[in-house]
């Protein structure tokens, strides 16, 4: 994507949707590589004999980590200054191998104090259908 | 309790690349003077890096959850300002409330909510976070 576009208020109309942003196949490198930049060291996350030893096929990702990347493409798509909310929910593990798609809709456009504000709804999809992570944004711009 | 969490610009620049964050703001000060703010920013859910500053027992200590059986449901975050490289804050953690819920597949389902506040120097809370943890009922499968 590069350098954002700067957005402005009457920018985004309902039924808008962002520019698709596709990612992986994830690998184990995209998890590992989140685990350094985070902290979060959970084994499961990183630790194969461990994960199989529990009955999983293997290591899975940290939700927060394609929570990152589904950030990014409201920060890109809104402008990161103007986010005031972001919120997802976590629904689908994402196992190395898979291909991520995110996307974003405008859902609401409301006039309120002097601003507007744009309400999205947005979600990443697995190449095997699996909805993973499912949420709302809401930025708001000088009106 | 609370902790202290410093927006370091090397820690950014990583997490955005973990991200697959390829916005030059997060890596380039010149960039991010470009697009308007007054500092290098961090992406919005760089706040996770905290996890790196914490110490001392964790608010769900003493509530004796059976993290086998834990799953991270949801989170928020609320934004008053972009975080900038620079920014020295306080987390205060807090437990903001359980509640019980009857599981579909029987049992009784406990939800823990998370708050931790970001708050920088001048007193303001810069970033507002919650987490929602989801202890199942013993009775589901893995």
């Amino acid at each position: 994507m590069g350098v954002p576009a700067s957005v402005r208020s009457g920018d985004r109309k309902v039924g808008d949707e962002a520019e698709p942003l596709v990612v992986g196949p994830i690998t184990r490198t995209h998890i590992v590589r989140y685990a350094g930049a985070s902290g979060d060291f959970t084994p499961i996350h990183h630790d194969e004999p461990l994960a199989q030893e529990v009955g999983l096929p293997g290591v899975f990702s940290m939700g927060m980590m394609q929570g990152g990347m589904l950030a990014h493409l409201v920060a890109d798509w809104l402008g990161l200054a103007n986010v005031r909310r972001f919120s997802i929910r976590f629904e689908e593990r994402v196992w190395p191998g898979d291909e991520l798609t995110f996307t974003g809709r405008v859902v609401s456009v409301d006039q309120a104090d002097g601003h507007e504000r744009v309400t999205v709804e947005v979600a990443c999809h697995t190449d095997a259908g699996k909805r993973a992570l499912s949420g709302t944004a809401v930025a708001e711009y000088p009106a | 309790m609370s902790f202290r969490f410093i927006v370091e610009e090397g820690k950014v620049a990583e997490f955005a690349k973990a991200v697959r964050d390829d916005n030059p703001a997060h890596r380039d000060r010149a960039a991010a003077v470009e697009q308007g703010f007054a500092g290098i920013p961090a992406p919005l859910t760089f706040v996770a890096a905290s996890a790196h500053w914490r110490t001392g027992p964790n608010p769900l200590a003493e509530h004796d959850l059976d993290l086998t059986r834990t799953l991270h449901g949801e989170s928020e975050w609320e934004y008053a300002r972009p975080l900038l490289v620079g920014d020295e804050l306080t987390v205060h953690q807090d437990l903001a409330g359980i509640e019980e819920k009857q599981g579909r597949r029987g049992g009784t389902l406990r939800i823990y909510t998370l708050e931790n506040r970001y708050v920088d120097g001048s007193g303001q809370t810069v970033v507002t976070e919650r987490w929602r943890l989801i202890e199942t009922a013993k009775t589901v499968e893995a």
